[in-house]
């Protein structure tokens, strides 16, 4: 009985969220930005659609990256703005999404006190997103253990929840199989930024999950859909990446440390987990998807990663562009019912969309490529919405 | 015998029960097949007209409701009218508003998400119309046994 008593609460916040859904930019500003002659220009046009705030303070010759941090920091302030508009059931919900990008932003932090690179300590700029109190402080750490950064400085961020449960989960693995404190501390010193960026997103995903199905009828029917397919993407995004990475494709590291790797929740999830599990090449992949036809199409054109010709050939599409192609178009749908939040997570993965188009284009503009090369076009099947429009 | 005022009571209640459960259900029938035009026009207007469909067959669940309950008002008087007749009326209201109540929630759910997905895939719109008429269907049964129990 959504329709009587969403808007009691979320009313006013996803009459926010369809007005914000006419600031994407449209093809044919695609289409001029395309035809630039330089980073000028293309500021230019930018400053007509809807960051005009945000880019005039800029000094002309605007690069690609600070393009792409005024980006993100619009998105940033429309997020900040729903947050703040939000009845207790929507601020809930918008935080867990948010903490995907406060986990990005901490392993990028990780990685960097890793390497130990000073340089990159200077430039670090956390994605606004991803803000939380406390974030700066996480770079002044000194030493790379990750159980003292944990127990020192996350344990009071809401991402500390995380790490918790990951140091929680090593710690139980290490006593099934007997081994002693130093082992444990040596693996989690050598945690490689990779494995833990995805160990904390699958829990993150897992969670979110969770959260969705607490919610209404309709916001957990779309909901429930878009993150199982984020869950598949991941899970056949991880075992496609390990083909060619010897260390996870030994048969006994699939069983173990590949699935662990795998999120608990999707379409894949549990019956043909067993079968994922055994998949090392992209035959047994492909016959492993064979009972979704998205998938199959996924997987239908792309290379194969045993094949170093197939990965090299720069006219097929690489499996994160196939993914991007399909997310858009469910994210678009999510925007055809009313009274639901999907459409406040379908926003953001959009305007994500955006500022990947926007940058790309801006990136060529500014190394001249020629005009023939496909990466220009590359943008085009990836228009938020543009599955909606007339053929 | 008592006053008719005791039997009068299930009479009337079968009249009301007709018309307020019926109209519920089209009430509900035609808002949410509305919200699913209302995304749908945006994008292809050309189709609006195609997916008047479900508004309209929720709207019959209306009049259901009605015929039964102005059958039932004729049927019912003041000074002969006995408690079977009472409850006979009782039940003929009951049967075709919460008849109609159902239909009205199958009409829809089924509108609204067959004219969303009328707008990706045309071919969609023959399977619609289908599961819309065996929805309505279970309205029609409800007029039906309104109508025996009425006479």
């Amino acid at each position: 009985m959504e329709l009587l008593t969403f808007n009691v609460d979320d009313g006013y916040a996803e009459a926010l969220i369809r007005g914000m859904r006419m600031s994407f930019i449209r093809k044919e500003e695609y289409d001029a930005l395309k035809d630039c002659a330089s980073l000028g220009d293309a500021k230019m046009l930018l400053e007509e659609t809807d960051y005009l705030p945000f880019l005039q303070n800029e000094p002309s010759p605007c690069q690609p990256n600070v393009i792409r941090a005024r980006m993100k920091e619009k998105l940033a302030k429309e997020f900040e703005h729903m947050k703040s508009n939000a009845a207790p059931q929507l601020f809930n919900f918008l935080e867990k999404v948010s903490h995907k990008y406060m986990i990005d932003n901490v392993v990028n932090m990780i990685e960097i006190i890793k390497n130990k690179d000073i340089n990159r300590k200077r430039q670090a700029q956390p994605d606004p997103l991803g803000y939380f109190r406390g974030i700066e402080g996480i770079l002044r750490f000194e030493s790379d253990d990750i159980a003292e950064l944990y127990q020192i400085v996350l344990i009071d961020t809401p991402v500390g929840d995380y790490f918790q449960r990951l140091l929680e989960d090593i710690i139980k693995a290490g006593a099934m199989q007997n081994r002693s404190i130093e082992d444990v501390h040596r693996q989690l010193a050598e945690i490689t930024p990779e494995v833990l960026r995805i160990s904390l997103k699958k829990m993150w995903l897992e969670d979110l999950f969770d959260l969705a199905k607490q919610l209404n009828g309709i916001s957990k029917e779309i909901l429930e859909d878009l993150i199982k397919f984020e869950a598949d993407c991941m899970t056949i995004q991880i075992i496609y990446n390990s083909i060619s990475n010897e260390e996870l494709n030994k048969p006994a590291a699939r069983e173990t440390d590949r699935k662990a790797l795998c999120p608990n929740v999707g379409y894949l999830y549990p019956e043909y987990e067993a079968q994922l599990s055994r998949a090392f090449d992209i035959t047994t992949l492909r016959a492993a998807v064979e009972s979704f036809p998205l998938y199959i199409e996924m997987l239908r054109n792309v290379a194969d990663p045993a094949n170093e010709e197939e990965m090299n050939d720069p006219s097929r599409k690489t499996l994160d562009d196939i993914m991007y192609e399909i997310g858009i178009k469910k994210y678009s749908l999510a925007f055809d019912q009313q009274f639901h939040y999907g459409c406040f997570y379908a926003y953001l993965k959009l305007k994500e969309q955006e500022i990947r188009n926007t940058v790309w284009l801006c990136e060529m503009v500014s190394m001249q490529l020629n005009r023939q090369d496909k990466a220009w076009t590359k943008y085009e099947k990836l228009i938020p919405f543009s599955c909606l429009r007339e053929p | 015998m008592a006053t008719v005022t005791t039997q009068a009571f299930f009479g009337f209640m079968g009249v009301s029960s007709a018309l307020v459960f019926a109209n519920l259900g089209a009430a509900y029938g035609t808002a949410k097949s509305g919200v699913g035009i209302s995304s749908m026009g945006v994008i292809k207007p050309e189709l609006i007209m195609k997916s008047i469909i479900p508004v309209v067959m929720a709207g019959v669940l209306g009049i259901y409701g009605l015929i039964v309950a102005v059958i039932l008002v004729q049927k019912i008087n003041d000074n002969d009218y006995s408690f079977y007749d009472g409850y006979k009326h009782l039940a003929s209201g009951l049967c075709c508003g919460l008849s109609s109540l159902a239909a009205g929630m199958a009409i829809g759910i089924v509108g609204d998400a067959g004219v969303r997905a009328n707008a990706q895939q045309d071919k969609i719109f023959v399977g619609m119309i289908l599961i819309l008429i065996f929805a309505e269907a279970l309205g029609l049964y409800g007029l039906i046994i309104a109508l025996i129990l009425s006479q």
